[in-house]
């Protein structure tokens, strides 16, 4: 059903003003205007509107001090909040702190985009709890309950080690000492202050069949949950989508949009499953079994997992085993019409979902694409069979890191007739007719291969063509150099180019994705690693690859802001063998290497 | 003996698109520009020597150190390449030479074009700019161009009015920007002030800081400087206006490093009662 609100506009370019108005010219929506920060407070806080859509920089002020402006008023905090920018969703991490912040889209943006996040922003609007909220529902005190748990599980796992050098000190305040670092605790507070700000976002009195926890829930009619799971693509949500389809009930956990694991809540599903013969082979007692089944029904925590935690399948198989059932549980109820749903935003999602979620892709079964079999062929164009075809079996040629991508002739009307994957849609938006594929893939956040073979894919469909290959003799066989850094624009992304702008190339390998820091130095074997000493888990990464003798030569480099260089020796003291004070001079990278 | 505003353009591996823009460019600046031809040349010596590096060339072309040595010893070479290069662009022997690629965009060969003429227009300022073998500097209070000294030694120190000219220097607390004599160190004594002291650089991560958030209200402190550092100092109220955000489009948009931030964010700041400038590159 369509949407009918007051939409506040805020911009000051007339071009982009005169956009939205056309976006909304034939809706029900009733449009207000604004041309800086201050005239939009005070039209909101006159008359307070049911959707703020906001640019990110203003004449007189920054969209984010036009947020916290919004957040001090009684009447206008509630409001949800869309940003526009020309840096896409990527500026959304500026906003998260805002309860009304809804999502962020580009800019421009096209009509679609725009009415879809504003009718979404519309949708999940809050209104104050008519009881107040103190200390949740049991299903938030749960929920908070498994952060905790997820972000504890690593540092308990040491017991034993720290049990061996215990020694004469008293046991209860030596494992606190242990355990309950300042980082942890940080990262506690810090998740559970996030995640109770969201449940409270969300909180609305619980009906009957209704799921108390949910932004967005409902039924689908007519609409597949391929539908909403695009939606939720285009809004780059996180969090945990709950479908329920005859009266069984399958979990998406969804990260910035994509859909990354899937589970149900029948255990069944896995024990049918065709394993690794390692995990075939697995010795498992009926106790353990019986738990992991439990576990499942009551959380959806696939039993392998359980089983891993306790040592009874094989860590090796889990992440392949998980996205193999994963997305034949996907393709099962991607085309369900009959559905109810709900979508929970969730600051953190579960440790095994961080830690083995990996793309799960549902478009072979689209309703746009037509079935496997090929019904429904007769709507679907040449173009989109040929992506289906290529999504089924991997490009039959990945394009080589210097080959150079242009977009082909015709290029914006095919792919208007295509329906693309969050990461074909950011691997293209990184096209610029310069950068070569390696430079593209190192910049798209995605797994270095997959974005190659992305390439490759949108090339065989023809909506890319390759150029020329530059610098051919550059092939570089050098080792890495690892980064967890969040400053991705204005620090990870430029060192990527002048990485790659040398005359020996250095890749640049993104850690932040890495549930686990020192197996993914393991296993790339970089020349240096660099920290961002403000990032709570550095510290402990540092240790952590200090105290593996197989790593004795990798470099640790702490990035440290100007207010924190006194922590210099506390950074040395925990493993890195210098730091860098930003803004680091590029030169100083060079020297590393060359060392 | 002060040199005349004249430039002398070696056409070898330049188009006649290229001459002729060169020509205007050094009429812009005032100064008389010659082609030399056949590696004759007559008239007063030149200041600045422009000429173009063939591709995969990596020497100065023996016809360009021949012109140089026997027509214009005193003079700066302006070497253009026609590959891209990873910096911006590079200055060497202690400023002498500074190569350029036609790549890295007009406004940035127009920068070092101006930027040579500064530095050998010696007490000379036409621009309201001062340079030296190791850096160049602009500095606009009130809409007015404003002088920028330097010591003998080549170090710079100025004391910079966040208020506008009337509170020119201002104290307490004193806003310093200084610079040693070979543009190795930065020294910086800033009040808390954010948004009116930043460091620009393509080669630093991030490319855009704010130093009167990093170092405001510290004293006086020392860091690093490096060959294309830019700083930017503003008055307070420019500062309210600028971002991280702004300044990276910004300095995107104007490549060319220190002139044309400087001619661009002195635009801004002729809309305030109070604006002020200050941009300082190490070249």
């Amino acid at each position: 059903m369509m949407a009918t609100g007051r939409l506040l506009m805020v911009d000051d370019s007339p071009t982009v003003r005169r956009l939205v108005e056309l976006t909304f010219a034939r809706s029900a929506w009733e449009v207000d205007y604004a041309t800086c920060g201050g005239q939009a407070v005070e039209i909101a806080c006159r008359e307070p509107p049911d959707v703020v859509l906001l640019d990110f920089v203003l004449p007189d002020m920054r969209g984010v001090e036009v947020c916290e402006l919004l957040a001090k008023d009684e009447k206008t905090r509630h409001i949800p909040i869309v940003v526009m920018s020309g840096k896409g969703a990527k500026v959304a991490e500026l906003f998260h702190k805002h309860a009304a912040f809804h999502t962020a889209i580009g800019k421009p943006s096209s009509p679609d985009e725009i009415r879809t996040a504003v009718e979404s922003a519309f949708a999940s609007r809050v209104r104050p709890p008519e009881t107040p909220v103190t200390a949740g529902s049991f299903q938030q005190r749960e929920a908070t309950a498994k952060i905790i748990y997820g972000l504890l599980r690593e540092p308990l796992a040491q017991i034993p080690n720290w049990m061996a050098e215990l020694g004469s000190q008293a046991p209860a305040a030596y494992f606190a000492r242990k355990l309950l670092s300042p980082e942890l605790v940080g990262r506690i507070l810090g998740a559970v202050a996030s995640h109770g700000q969201a449940s409270r976002g969300t909180v609305r009195p619980p009906a009957a069949g209704e799921f108390p926890d949910a932004s967005l829930q409902g039924s689908l009619r007519g609409w597949s949950v391929a539908g909403l799971i695009t939606f939720l693509e285009a809004s780059a949500r996180t969090g945990e989508l709950t479908l329920v389809i005859n009266a069984e009930t399958n979990l998406l956990y969804i990260r910035a949009g994509e859909v990354i694991l899937v589970t149900n809540r029948e255990p069944s599903r896995y024990l049918r499953a065709a394993l690794p013969t390692a995990a075939r082979r697995a010795v498992v007692s009926r106790e353990a079994m019986e738990a992991a089944e439990v576990e499942q029904r009551a959380s959806g925590t696939p039993v392998f997992v359980t089983m891993a935690a306790s040592g009874h399948f094989p860590l090796a198989d889990l992440t392949e085993v998980l996205r193999g059932i994963g997305r034949r549980l996907l393709l099962d109820v991607v085309d369900a019409t009959d559905v109810k749903f709900a979508f929970r935003d969730l600051a953190v999602l579960p440790a095994y979902v961080e830690a083995h979620g990996r793309h799960v892709s549902f478009a072979r079964n689209t309703q746009v694409f037509g079935s496997e079999n090929g019904q429904g062929a007769e709507s679907v164009s040449e173009q989109q069979w040929a992506l289906v075809r290529l999504r089924r079996s991997p490009a039959s040629t990945t394009p080589s890191a210097d080959q150079i991508f242009i977009r082909e002739t015709g290029f914006s009307t095919k792919i208007q007739s295509l329906d693309l994957t969050t990461s074909e849609r950011r691997v293209l938006a990184l096209l610029d007719g310069s950068s070569n594929a390696g430079h593209i893939a190192l910049r798209s956040g995605l797994p270095y291969e997959e974005a190659l073979a992305t390439l490759g894919r949108l090339a065989e469909i023809q909506l890319l063509r390759g150029v020329r290959t530059a610098n051919t003799n550059k092939q570089s066989s050098a080792r890495p150099l690892m980064i967890l850094e969040p400053d991705l624009d204005g620090f990870q992304a430029p060192l990527a180019t002048l990485l790659g702008s040398r005359t020996i190339p250095v890749r640049l390998l993104d850690l932040s994705g890495e549930a686990d820091v020192v197996a993914a130095v393991q296993r790339e074997q970089p020349q240096a690693v660099l920290l961002n000493a403000s990032v709570p888990s550095s510290l402990d990464a540092a240790r952590r690859v200090r105290a593996s003798a197989k790593l004795s030569d990798i470099v640790l480099v702490a990035v440290v802001d100007p207010q924190m260089t006194d922590r210099t020796s506390e950074l040395l003291a925990a493993g890195f063998d210098s730091t860098l004070v930003k803004p680091i001079v590029f030169s100083d990278i060079e020297r590393l290497l060359q060392q | 003996m002060t040199l005349q505003r004249t430039a002398a353009i070696l056409p070898a591996h330049v188009s006649p698109e290229q001459l002729n823009w060169l020509l205007g460019k050094c009429r812009d600046f005032r100064a008389n520009a010659r082609v030399v031809s056949d590696g004759n040349f007559s008239g007063p010596e030149p200041m600045v020597v422009i000429a173009a590096l063939p591709v995969r060339e990596r020497r100065i072309p023996k016809e360009c150190l021949h012109f140089i040595n026997h027509h214009a010893p005193r003079a700066s070479l302006l070497l253009i390449c026609d590959e891209p290069l990873v910096r911006p662009s590079v200055s060497l022997v202690e400023g002498r030479v500074t190569l350029i690629a036609w790549s890295s965009g007009l406004e940035a060969v127009c920068a070092r074009l101006r930027v040579l003429l500064v530095e050998m227009a010696d007490s000379d300022m036409p621009f309201g700019e001062r340079a030296t073998a190791h850096w160049w500097a602009a500095c606009q209070i009130d809409s007015r161009a404003a002088p920028v000294g330097a010591d003998a030694d080549g170090s710079l120190r100025i004391a910079f009015g966040l208020n506008g000219i009337s509170s020119q220097p201002e104290l307490p607390p004193s806003a310093h920007l200084g610079l040693s004599s070979h543009a190795d160190t930065w020294q910086i004594e800033w009040p808390d002030a954010p948004g009116t002291l930043w460091l620009l650089s393509a080669l630093r991560l991030p490319a855009v800081s704010d130093l009167a958030v990093a170092y405001g209200g510290k004293g006086q402190v020392s860091f690093r400087a490096a060959s294309g550092d830019i700083t930017l100092a503003v008055t307070r109220s420019v500062g309210r206006s600028l971002s991280a955000e702004t300044l990276k489009d910004l300095s995107a948009h104007t490549n060319g490093g220190g002139p044309p931030l400087f001619d661009a964010i002195s635009d801004r700041a002729r809309g305030y009662a109070d604006g002020g400038v200050l941009v300082v590159e190490i070249r």
